[in-house]
């Protein structure tokens, strides 16, 4: 058996606005992503090839799940347009899906089953159609059974409808009660207590069940963790803090002395899930995001930005030179004048010599976080190579530059910038 | 960069080899130029090594062109690093990409 994701970027627009993960399928419920729980739900059915078909960026998802040596599976993406149908999308995987049945998971972020049931033989014998439908999310079958049999008792199958961060909060909350019949990440040496790698509980710590810390957590002395509680990787819980019936997901900082309680907890941020309510914590002492270091090509490319842009200022500060000796300077003065002060800001480094445009950027709904993430450019990479004259066609190349750029290129387009009669 | 042309079912097949970058991208658009901007149409990039933005751009020219004159564009077979370059552009938000040309060719 095959197995089709089909993720609309529309369905999930309220996960990317609440939650800093990089693909809504990677936010995480109790410390593992929603795909891991959509895969091993497709691998107890059966499914020995997963493809993830979606018509925003399978990237992030791509970078996580890989090829899917890890699950003992083979896992391909495939692009759809937002208006595909699943008829549409099925003919688009034609090959795919061909030759064999295929469980297809529609619009779907969370499925609960039961890692101990038998949906292999249920599904096999199951005629072709729809399994479960609840609207925004669907389970159904394509192509004839391959068993000739009755069809057996429905194993735990249900679709529990996610729709706003309460109902995350609630299905969390069940996930870790009903921790048995799921695949959960972390040592269980004891029923309803999960924890991971690298976890250190200082001594007048408690820790009450039900409850879940992920990897790289620290608990200080007379903190109290629980019941109810998950706890994500990268999380610091001060001293004399209460933790219970709350989420704290991960790279997040409790300050001491502070009462969480019914809360998911990110970063800075805190929600209160049942009015949907979020704060955002101006004191790092109280609650703050644990960053990770920069790295090394982050700062080489700032220093290369920098230097081109200061050389810039003082070429350009010569308006004699600048508007009457360089051709360029003729024929693009407004530009000269517009942009100069901005050339500042990049030798500060809160933006870049060449890039994606910030106008582009804002009219951009990428999902990206490359992209996303980037800082705004004084000129955009289709701007400095004069090409593609066109908005879409520069976004295109701009989003190109901005995911291939390196410390090389940035040396080599700066070199360009400064020659370039059309940009300057 | 190899392009073959074919008609099959009422449409027309163009079959790339090779590497379609700023090289052989206005190769491409010389003989897009001369398609039927009303006829149905299938890019077959099974042999397609890499593709960059000149290449992409050639692309979306002829689907613009091919909107216009209320054609269709398909592309078919897209290798990974086709695929990859469609992902970080976006454009595969503009095109119908098939994994298989028989069925981008409809039966």
């Amino acid at each position: 058996m095959k197995s089709l994701f089909i993720v609309r970027k529309s369905e999930h627009a309220w996960i990317c606005r609440q939650f800093s993960a990089e693909h809504p399928l990677l936010v995480t419920l109790c410390n593992k992503p929603f795909i891991e729980f959509l895969l091993d739900f497709a691998i107890l059915a059966g499914a020995d090839a997963i493809r993830i078909v979606s018509d925003g960026q399978t990237a992030p998802i791509e970078a996580y799940c890989g090829n899917g040596s890890r699950w003992g599976i083979d896992i391909s993406y495939a692009h759809m347009r937002p208006e595909d149908d699943r008829e549409r999308i099925m003919e688009k995987n034609s090959r795919f899906c061909s030759e064999d049945r295929v469980l297809i998971i529609e619009g779907v972020l969370f499925i609960e089953h039961d890692k101990h049931a038998d949906y292999r033989s249920w599904l096999s014998a199951l005629p072709e159609g729809g399994i479960v439908d609840i609207g925004s999310g669907s389970l159904s079958i394509s192509g004839e059974p391959t068993k000739d049999m009755a069809v057996p008792f429905r194993p735990l199958i249900s679709i529990p409808a996610i729709e706003c961060v309460n109902d995350y909060f609630s299905l969390s909350a069940a996930t870790l009660g009903a921790g048995t019949r799921y695949i959960l990440p972390g040592y269980c040496n004891e029923p309803d207590c999960f924890i991971g790698r690298n976890v250190v509980i200082q001594k007048g710590a408690e820790i009450r069940k039900p409850v879940m810390i992920g990897n790289n957590v620290q608990i200080m002395t007379g903190a109290v963790i629980g019941p109810a509680t998950i706890i994500g990787s990268n999380v610091i819980v001060d001293r004399e803090s209460t933790v219970k019936g709350s989420i704290l997901l991960d790279n997040t900082f409790i300050g001491e002395q502070l009462e969480v309680d019914r809360k998911i907890g990110e970063g800075n941020r805190l929600t209160d899930p049942a009015s949907g309510a979020t704060l955002m914590m101006e004191d790092p002492h109280l609650m703050s995001a644990i960053h990770q270091p920069a790295d090394a090509s982050g700062l080489l490319r700032q220093l290369v930005h920098s230097l081109a842009a200061t050389a810039l200022v003082l070429l350009l500060a010569l308006p004699w030179l600048a508007l009457r000796m360089l051709p360029a300077g003729r024929s693009n003065r407004n530009i000269i004048i517009e942009r100069y002060p901005l050339l500042f800001r990049v030798i500060r480094g809160s933006m870049r010599l060449i890039g994606s445009r910030g106008k582009d950027r804002k009219n951009s709904e990428t999902p990206d976080m490359h992209i996303r993430q980037a800082k705004p450019s004084v000129f955009g990479y289709a701007e400095a190579e004069q090409w593609p004259e066109t908005d879409s066609d520069a976004l295109i190349v701009d989003h190109y530059y901005t995911r291939h750029a390196s410390p090389l290129k940035d040396i080599g387009l700066a070199i360009k910038a400064l020659i370039n009669p059309k940009t300057f | 960069m190899n392009i073959v042309e074919t008609a099959r079912n009422g449409a027309t097949v163009i079959s790339l080899e090779g590497i379609l970058n700023a090289a052989a991208a206005p190769q491409l658009k010389a003989h897009l130029e001369n398609s039927d901007p009303a006829s149905p149409t299938v890019i077959d990039l099974t042999n397609v090594e890499f593709i960059d933005s000149s290449g992409l751009g050639a692309l979306v020219g002829f689907l613009r062109k091919k909107k216009t004159g209320s054609g269709s564009l398909k592309l078919a077979n897209l290798n990974n690093r086709v695929k990859r370059v469609f992902e970080i552009t976006q454009a595969y938000s503009l095109f119908d990409v098939y994994d298989d040309l028989e069925a981008a060719i409809g039966k």
